[in-house]
């Protein structure tokens, strides 16, 4: 009876225009989701994977210290990245927001697309060019006396990386996020007494929250599940997550216990993503 | 709280080439309502914003009770604006918007709660005090406003058409709240509109303002009565404008041919620039022309013909022609015309007194 009646007061035209998204949602995101954590009870035995449903993965993976070497190390390294764009991306985006016109920003917007045309990949190895013991930043300081400086494979040369992956990005959430806010509200703050910091710090920043926040936030997703740059620039020592992935994958063909990781990787994140937007739309 | 006095002395402003305000000179009395009025455009926003340090003026100075006001910056100023969209902080509740401008001056935390609920209590908001603001209706939001702009208790308050988002019965409730708040605090207010009927219903004087161009300054019923060039006689109210010359001239009055044949005007105060035989345009507000069904033998009388009529409640406004097609526009109480029985196209007589008949100063005496 109930279902009938929900079915009834369905509307057909609206389903029919949802249901291509819906088909491919579930097709693409939601099986292999379910796949993936399914997997994550299966077992190997002689280099094959063997459907079964035990817990012998996640106590393997969950015993071991340097999952959670890699996990803190993870987190760390996306929140250090999420920090340092935020940072530098801020008095960028306050410019394009607040001192340039219109077109100019218009422009602005457009060059910060321009680095998503080109492969990821091929700008990292642009870095990998610069920071290398013999490349180019070294050369130069070299001549003047100073270094070699040991860049890559640090930690550093991973944090170029994903600021170069994400400060496009945060710098367009960010500017467009500033640019909406009612210029009357700034005006408002000056006349009522503030200077131009406090401006910023009691009216800007909380009127930009949610783009603030939401810029953070794909920041830290793109960093926290980046393969790349901790791979080719931070020299994958100590092993990020996704690096550990790899890894897992391929010794031993291990696919149950890297689906174990991909798991608790896909949780931290959906609890990051959901916190992050309850604290950005959050009702006062 | 002090009261501020308020001197613009040659101030103009361009805005690259264009020029938004030509050199305007004027006072503001301390303890005055001066009202800012003229269409979009004609620099009665820059003009406020000007003072409030919003806009920086290309030349001339303005003053603060004899400060110069030229070099301090918007936040060194003690001018709150009352913006038209009010500008509160969403992000902050009632009590937090108001306390912000006494946050920002480094007032103690507690001597800002206290002072701000004094403000709500006032503006018989102090329910509302932890609402948050998209909770409020438009004239809560209004009383918000002006509790934030006073709370630091400033010398002088600037309002940029505030009322002009409010339904009209709401706009004659703020008005009193506004009239009866700056009579209580004795400060200067300077409001900005668009709106006739509330900058007469208001201010002490008004300013009326077209293309960078103070037109003139006055108090409503002189602007009303005896405005001073032909933009005021059309922007302010209903006024019928003649134009005529002079037939004859003396000490007291003048007879002046026009399109509704002679009419007599007293000469009044000020205009003693006319010769015989000169140009004038007469100004006779549609309030004071008199209407009879008989032939009164008065002075100024004319036989017209009905036309049309505009209702507005108790006033009506109403449309007349003479023979020669000339428009003349009368408007009266309605319980007033009643016992007059007009129809469409029906021809009755107007007249009005020689002492009601205004001359707009010549174009080249401004």
């Amino acid at each position: 009876m109930i279902f009938s009646n929900w079915i009834r007061s369905l509307d057909v035209y609206a389903l029919t225009w949802r249901l291509p998204v819906i088909i491919w949602q579930v097709l693409f995101f939601l099986a292999p989701l379910i796949f993936m954590i399914a997997m994550s009870f299966f077992l190997v035995k002689n280099y094959r994977m063997v459907e079964a449903f035990e817990l012998v993965n996640w106590m393997k993976i969950f015993s071991k210290g340097y999952f959670w070497n890699s996990y803190g190390l993870s987190l760390g390294l996306a929140a250090l990245a999420t920090f340092t764009a935020s940072c530098i991306a801020f008095p960028a985006s306050y410019c394009l927001a607040f001192k340039l016109s219109e077109t100019a920003r218009r422009w602005a917007i457009f060059f910060l697309i321009i680095p998503f045309f080109t492969s990821y990949l091929v700008r990292t190895f642009s870095w990998y060019v610069l920071m290398a013991e013999s490349g180019v930043v070294n050369n130069i300081i070299g001549h003047l006396g100073i270094g070699p400086i040991k860049m890559l494979n640090t930690m550093f040369a991973t944090n170029i990386g994903y600021l170069t992956l994400t400060l496009p990005l945060v710098i367009i959430l960010q500017t467009l996020s500033m640019a909406s806010i009612d210029k009357n509200l700034i005006e408002a703050a000056h006349n009522l007494g503030a200077g131009r910091v406090r401006a910023i710090v009691s009216v800007i920043i909380p009127a930009a929250r949610i783009g603030l926040i939401i810029g953070a936030l794909f920041c830290f997703i793109l960093s926290f599940g980046d393969f790349v740059s901790p791979y080719y620039l931070g020299g994958s020592n100590p092993p990020t997550l996704p690096i550990l992935i790899i890894d897992t994958t391929k010794s031993g063909q291990q696919w149950p216990r890297a689906a174990v990781i991909a798991t608790v990787m896909m949780v931290t994140l959906m609890l990051v993503a959901l916190s992050a937007i309850k604290i950005a739309y959050k009702k006062r | 709280m002090s009261e501020g006095q308020i001197v613009f002395e040659n101030v103009t402003k361009q805005f690259g080439s264009a020029v938004a305000v030509q050199p305007i000179n004027f006072e503001i009395k301390a303890g005055e309502f001066l009202a800012i009025m003229g269409s979009s455009g004609c620099g009665k926003t820059t003009t406020l914003r000007m003072l409030a340090g919003l806009e920086t003026p290309s030349s001339g100075e303005i003053r603060l009770n004899g400060v110069r006001m030229n070099e301090l910056k918007a936040h060194e100023r003690e001018t709150p604006l009352v913006w038209q969209t009010l500008a509160l902080f969403p992000f902050l509740n009632v009590i937090e918007n108001v306390e912000f401008g006494l946050k920002m001056r480094g007032v103690e935390k507690s001597e800002c709660t206290k002072r701000s609920l004094k403000w709500l209590k006032r503006m018989e908001i102090e329910q509302f005090a932890n609402r948050s603001i998209d909770q409020l209706s438009g004239g809560q939001r209004q009383r918000v406003a002006l509790a934030r702009a006073l709370v630091t208790e400033p010398p002088v308050l600037l309002l940029d058409e505030p009322l002009s988002a409010l339904d009209q019965n709401l706009v004659v409730r703020m008005q009193s709240v506004l009239t009866r708040l700056q009579k209580e605090l004795g400060i200067t207010f300077v409001y900005v509109t668009h709106s006739q009927s509330e900058a007469f219903a208001m201010a002490d004087r008004v300013v009326i303002m077209s293309e960078g161009v103070i037109e003139q300054i006055g108090s409503p019923k002189e602007i009303y009565r005896n405005p001073a060039s032909r933009f005021v006689a059309e922007f302010v109210g209903t006024n019928n404008i003649i134009s005529g010359y002079i037939k004859e001239l003396n000490e007291h009055s003048m007879i002046c041919n026009t399109a509704f044949g002679v009419i007599e005007s007293n000469l009044h105060d000020g205009n003693n620039s006319h010769v015989a035989g000169g140009a004038v345009e007469l100004v006779i507000s549609a309030d004071m022309v008199e209407l009879s069904q008989e032939k009164t033998s008065s002075k100024n009388e004319i036989q017209i013909q009905f036309i049309a009529e505009e209702f507005t409640g108790s006033v009506v406004t109403l449309y007349f022609e003479d023979d020669n097609k000339n428009e003349l526009i009368v408007q009266k109480q309605q319980r007033e015309i009643e016992p007059l029985e007009l129809t469409y196209g029906c021809k009755i007589y107007a007249h009005w007194d020689p002492i009601n008949v205004f001359c707009i100063p010549e174009v080249n005496a401004g």
